[in-house]
Parts: structure tokens; sequence; C-alpha cells
């Protein structure tokens, strides 16, 4: 036997323990620049969380590096508005420097500072809602706005999918209050998902970066320094850092007859019939008692989807604090319905806030009377209609704040 | 020649965990990206 055969390669050219020790500390030392990295604001100029900083580019924010953000923006001294919710409050067809909550802002003054965490396809609770909760215990002085979206669906407390990440994150590092209610619904998806394997890897890694701190690392490195993540929209300049692209929103300038497509006019039409089974099939129906939880379950003790989602999404105190925008379609599609279709349309709004303000959510029915300019397609407010948006909810928003008692004695704005 | 074998385990050491980190994030990442599509 021949001395080379006795001492493969990497006995004689590597030190085990050496290498071991390099392993050890090298991981050691990413858990620890993923913490450093996750408790400080990597955002510069940070108008909404645009597309190429949000999950269509594969750019998932951490829990932790929104709380950062929030953090280096907002003055604890002064009323906070958190926007979250779907793309209609995220202001898609609207230019950063034409965004309706920068309208807001400028009509809510000083006093108050308002932050876009709204999400292209979030549902109400989504995203937003997170945000906005892990935010309270930092910001006593919060107002969260939320839209239930065209489709008024209504998802369990960690969301339907895409956002779930964004809900595991932030409860597997503690950032959520505790709920009772929410916790038992918790209990009874971890059973009825027991097959679900992706649920069970979701759960796993975000109990994972709560120690390691892999995602907040490597998320911060793809902003500031290097991405390394290729996705359709960033094509061959993926390697570029997120922070270097711009808010890529064009539709707002598109004439009218680009917004409204004919060759997508009958789908849209469907789509705002859609809305109306939605929400009488689904959203506002009683919940059938589940087949083998009887009446244990939480099902007995909501009347509907949408009432079990929000008090189930929202904990009680975070609920009148919450508003909730109710957005009309464009009347282009809305107009073509049938006269006893229009009709079941639009009493949609008063039947879907009825729910809501029964369970502790103050509403605001949005663009009713809008013109097909204030819509950039079916359900997006064109910057017109943003504005005219803003200039609706910033009353609401501080008689909200004078109810809530976040104005001084006889302050009214 | 200790030294450059210590050396060199202990920097492919550092790779590897670094390497090991890295991919622990792309697999919490899903393998196609949200499309939004409005209707």
């Amino acid at each position: 036997v021949t001395e080379q055969q006795k001492n493969p390669f990497y006995e004689r050219y590597l030190a085990p323990y050496a290498l071991f020790l390099g392993i050890i500390l090298s991981f050691g030392a990413c858990c620890v620049a993923g913490y450093v990295a996750s408790h400080r604001n990597c955002f510069t100029d940070f108008e909404r969380f645009h597309y190429y900083i949000n999950i269509g580019s594969l750019f998932y924010p951490t829990a932790l590096q929104v709380r950062s953000l929030a953090k280096a923006r907002l003055d604890p001294d002064k009323i906070v508005v958190v926007v979250g919710g779907s793309s209609i409050l995220y202001g898609t067809g609207q230019r950063p420097e034409h965004l309706w909550t920068r309208k807001l802002q400028s009509l809510l003054g000083d006093r108050y500072q308002v932050i876009n965490f709204a999400m292209p396809g979030a549902h109400l609770t989504e995203f937003g809602g997170a945000a906005a909760e892990i935010l309270s215990c930092d910001y006593p002085r919060l107002i969260f706005l939320t839209d239930p979206g065209p489709a008024c669906t209504s998802p369990d407390p960690d969301g339907l999918g895409r956002y779930q990440y964004f809900f595991w994150d932030a409860y597997s590092k503690g950032l959520l209050t505790h709920d009772q209610p929410r916790e038992e619904r918790l209990a009874e998806l971890a059973v009825d998902r027991s097959n679900n394997d992706k649920f069970a890897e979701l759960k796993t890694q975000m109990r994972l970066d709560s120690c390691l701190y892999f995602r907040d690392l490597w998320t911060t490195i793809s902003y500031r320094r290097a991405a390394t993540v290729w996705s359709p929209g960033v094509g061959s300049s993926f390697t570029k850092a997120r922070q270097h692209y711009r808010d890529p929103d064009v539709n707002y300038s598109l004439p009218l007859d680009m917004r409204y497509p004919a060759s997508d006019n009958d789908i849209n039409v469907e789509a705002v019939r859609g809305r109306i089974q939605n929400s009488r099939k689904y959203a506002l129906r009683p919940i059938p008692r589940h087949t083998t939880r009887d009446d244990r379950g939480s099902e007995g003790r909501y009347t509907s989807f949408l009432e079990r989602s929000v008090k189930l999404g929202f904990p009680e105190p975070f609920r009148k604090r919450t508003l909730m925008p109710l957005t009309h379609e464009s009347p282009y599609y809305v107009d073509q319905l049938a006269s006893h279709e229009k009709a079941a349309y639009n009493a949609l709004f008063p039947a879907t806030a009825h729910v809501l303000e029964q369970a502790g959510f103050p509403t605001i029915e949005i663009g009713r009377d809008y013109p097909v300019s204030a819509f950039c397609d079916r359900g997006h407010l064109s910057e017109e209609g943003g504005a005219r948006m803003a200039e609706e909810l910033a009353p609401k928003i501080r008689e909200m704040a004078q109810r809530l008692g976040y104005l001084p004695e006889g302050g009214s704005r | 020649m200790r030294m450059v074998r210590f050396l060199v385990s202990f920097l492919l050491g550092c790779l590897i965990g670094l390497l090991f980190h890295y991919v622990l994030y792309r697999m919490s990442l899903p393998v196609e990206p949200f499309i939004y599509m409005t209707f």
C-alpha cells in the first residue's frame, strides 16, 4: 500500500479541525450579520414596496426590515397612518411623485405621518396588517388603512399564500401581539393543514430564520450590494442591487381606450359580476359547520366568513383604529351590468360595511360617483381618483384620531 | 506547510459556512415569482 493510498487528498491538504472551525465561525458570523442587518434600516428613498422590492421580483421584505424602515421614517410623537391592503391602496397606476398617499400626507399635515405598506395582490390582513401590528407597540397613536379588495375575499389570520411568509416571519420572531381567538384558529389551521408540506416547510423555515437570520442578511445584501435571484422582470441585470431600481409603475398616462381595452371587456365585466357572486356566496355568507369540529371549532362563533376573517386578522384593540375604505370598480364596467345586477352591486357596499362596522371597524365607501377617468383600469384608481380618495379619507382619519384620543383636548386637526 | 494546510482548511470552511447560510435563504424563496394580474 503506497503512502498516497493511505492518505487520501483531503487528509493530505486539509486539516479537519480548521475546516470545521471555519464553517462554524463563518456561519455564526453570517447569523450575527443578519441580526445586525435586521435592526438597521436598509431602504433608501422609500415610497412603497414597488415591483423591484416586492415579491413580484422575488424580493421578500422581512418583518424586521419593515420594522426598522418604519422606525427610521416615523416619529413616535406623531399620529402614524399605516396604509396596507391591496394594489388599490398601493397605488397601481399612479406615479410615485403623484401617489395618493403623498396627497393624503399633505392633506393631513405635519401632525400625521403616512407610510405605504400596501402590496399588489395582498388581502386585507396580509402584509400591511401584520406590519401595523408590529408597529403598534412602538407607535401607540396608530391608524391603519386596509381594503377588502374587489374580490372581498376573507383569508385566515395568516393570509392566503403569497404573503403568508410575512405573518409567520413576524409570528416566529415574536413581533405579533398575543390574541387568544387567533391562537385557537391557528391551532385549528395546523390540524387542517397537517398534510400540507408547503405549510410545514414555511413554518420550519421561519422558525429557523428567527434564530439564524438568513433571510434578513441576504435580503439586505440583495438591496444594498448585489442581488443573486433571477426573475423575469429583472432579466439579465439580476445582479444589480435592488436599491438602484426605480419604481416602474408606468400605466398612469394611458389614454382611456387603452385603460379599457375592448379585447378584455367581457372578462372585466365578468369580474365585476364575480365580485357580487363572491361576496354573496362566500364573504357575507354564514359559515357552514365543520364536519369534524362540531361546536368546538371557530365556525359557530362568527356570522360570516368576512366577520371571522377580520376579527381573527385584527386582535380586538386594533379594530377601532383600522379604517376600511370599500372601493368601487370603474363605472366603465359597472354601467354595463343589467339593472338588477347593478342594484345588487351597489347593495354590496352597505352590506359589507354593516358586517365590518358590527365587528368594530370604521368603513368608508369610495368611488360610487367617480367618473371613468378616476380609474386606470377596472379596479385601480388613477392619479385623479387617488387624489379624490385622499380627500375623502383625510377627514375620516382626523375624526378617528379625535375619537381615539390621539389629539390633545380641543384640537381637531 | 502545516500553517498553509490550516489556513486553506479554515478558508474553505469559511466558504462552506457562508454558502450554507446562503442556501438556507435560497431555499426559503419560491421557484417562480408571483405575477400580479388585475383580473
